[in-house]
């Protein structure tokens, strides 16, 4: 349930802790399932997932389109810990955006890191993106884009931590630190960056933010892996980001609530195409 | 080529009047395919241009994916009369919005109107809609969708010309006249309503407006009225509508048009069935 002082923190800071998101016996199934996926390399299908990197394999291994995973990745969709934020954010509800359905999921992915991975700085509102802006009118939230991050594994001091910059979400202004930390092929980090903080996380927590907020990671030094999850949710006229279409069996598995939000683009019925 | 006069007044109004936007043969070609399609009743198909109504057929007949038609309607998708208006109010060129592209179409259609017809006034920033905003940020345009509707038929005033509020893209209240017991009254049509201008236009003329400015018509009195509608918005964006372009029309367009018509190819050796 959403409350005022979620929205005066939101609003202020670009991003929320959600603490005990997910239930521990929950966040152990997500991991089951995350063993039997983590060696999968860049450009691999293990069914309908696959493994990916964005620049750089310094970023860890991520494995898109994660709802196809099982049931247990099923259930993050309509999360109760976050859907009505989520849906309170994105906004639109009572607008020609939510002419399809509620939401719609962009991207939605595991990410798996080791010793020496992160990811650079990205994101921000200069230059303005529709598709990741922060917005409130007339006293109602607008986003383009709330991302939801799941920790599966604790993530403390020397873990890599995803950072951010409080309050960068509504800069006028481009960070001048912002090219020596950006994502690049090469890797990067966002320790050191003016501003920044590290969010510490326990398993089973959810960072909530809107995509143009300044963020990326610290660089992990410890050693094992942080796991993550992450979904975007957007207006319900959005399509992906990457080239991936929901499966036939996923939408046949999944609840009506959950299909409007997977794929509010049916075709036409008794259409030629 | 747009103008800093163009800019302007597109702030300022939330439209623009673009004027011999199509040439006199090219609005003829386009004319002479519509001739065939008149009769097209709303669910009905023609190759791959379906019949539609959005809530009564008081609105005359759509023919939506018209860019179906034939190459006189593909000629439009880039049209160097509007091109780079549009660009530039939909904007993001230089972001994470043109990841796919330069713009996506999400409707494309031809209206065919006739005596006792038109469309109720409609579009607001009030309620808020990401996906029809305004926006100006740092100096640029980010606009969610810039709509161009092409006039195939002189429009005068006992034709049913558009109508628009004009500023009434930046408005911070609801229009009290937007409520259901006036549009009840106007039955569907903008005749009357406080603070719209009739925009009257010559064959081969194009209007440019936001799509969040209130927007409607005028009741035609005598006549056709024939306008063809293509709305521009960013390429992440998708069909308002559950349409696809064919194959066939895919393989025929431009590497610049494909791009605005299907900026969306799933992922190579994906194993999808959808």
């Amino acid at each position: 349930m959403i409350t005022d002082q979620d929205i005066f923190l939101f609003d202020l800071r670009g991003y929320l802790i959600l603490e005990g998101a997910i239930d521990p016996d929950h966040v152990k199934e997500l991991n089951s399932i995350l063993d039997e996926l983590r060696n999968l390399k860049p450009g691999d299908w293990q069914g309908y997932v696959h493994g990916h990197v964005f620049q750089s394999t310094k970023e860890g291994i991520n494995l898109q389109q994660i709802y196809e995973g099982g049931k247990p990745f099923e259930r993050l969709i309509d999360n109760p810990s976050w859907i009505d934020h989520v849906m309170t954010f994105v906004g639109g509800q009572d607008s020609f955006d939510s002419h399809h359905g509620p939401l719609f999921i962009d991207e939605n992915f595991a990410n798996i890191r080791g010793p020496g991975e992160s990811i650079g700085l990205h994101s921000g509102p200069v230059p303005w993106v529709k598709r990741c802006q922060f917005h409130v009118h007339n006293q109602k939230f607008n986003c383009g884009q709330i991302n939801i991050l799941m920790s599966l594994t604790d993530i403390g001091p020397s873990d890599g931590a995803t950072m951010v910059i409080p309050g960068s979400h509504k800069s006028n202004f481009r960070h001048p630190e912002y090219e020596k930390s950006v994502m690049t092929p090469k890797g990067a980090s966002m320790d050191g960056v003016t501003g920044a903080i590290e969010v510490y996380m326990k398993k089973g927590d959810a960072l909530l933010f809107v995509d143009s907020l300044c963020h990326g990671s610290a660089r992990r030094t410890n050693d094992g892996e942080r796991r993550s999850i992450v979904f975007r949710y957007g207006p319900s006229w959005g399509f992906f980001r990457h080239g991936y279409r929901p499966s036939k069996e996923l939408l046949n598995r999944l609840t009506p609530k959950r299909r409007e939000i997977v794929w509010p683009h049916d075709k036409l019925e008794n259409c030629p195409y | 080529m747009i103008s800093a006069l163009d800019i302007y007044l597109f702030d300022l109004r939330g439209y623009l009047i673009l004027e011999d936007a199509i040439a006199n043969d090219h609005v003829k070609e386009l004319n002479a395919i519509l001739d065939n399609m008149e009769n097209l009743k709303p669910g009905e198909w023609y190759g791959y241009v379906q019949g539609h109504i959005f809530l009564t057929a008081k609105e005359g007949l759509n023919l939506q994916q018209i860019y179906e038609g034939g190459e006189p309607f593909e000629r439009l998708i880039d049209n160097p009369s509007w091109i780079d208006h549009v660009m530039t109010f939909v904007g993001g060129q230089n972001s994470f919005d043109s990841h796919h592209g330069p713009l996506f179409i999400d409707e494309n259609f031809a209206n065919i109107r006739g005596p006792g017809e038109s469309i109720g006034l409609h579009g607001s920033p009030v309620p808020w809609s990401k996906r029809a905003q305004f926006h100006v940020q740092n100096q640029e345009f980010n606009c969610g969708q810039i709509n161009i509707l092409m006039a195939l038929t002189d429009i005068g005033p006992d034709d049913g010309p558009t109508m628009v509020i004009p500023g009434s893209h930046k408005s911070n209240f609801l229009n009290p006249e937007l409520s259901s017991s006036h549009i009840k009254a106007r039955d569907g049509a903008v005749d009357g309503a406080t603070g719209a201008i009739e925009v009257h236009m010559k064959a081969g003329d194009a209007l440019l407006f936001v799509d969040t400015i209130s927007h409607g018509s005028k009741r035609i009195t005598t006549g056709k009225r024939r306008t063809i509608v293509y709305r521009y918005g960013p390429s992440w964006g998708f069909f308002r509508h559950g349409y696809r372009p064919s194959k066939g029309l895919l393989d025929r367009l431009t590497p610049d048009r494909r791009k605005i018509v299907w900026p969306h190819h799933k992922t190579e050796n994906s194993p999808y069935l959808i």
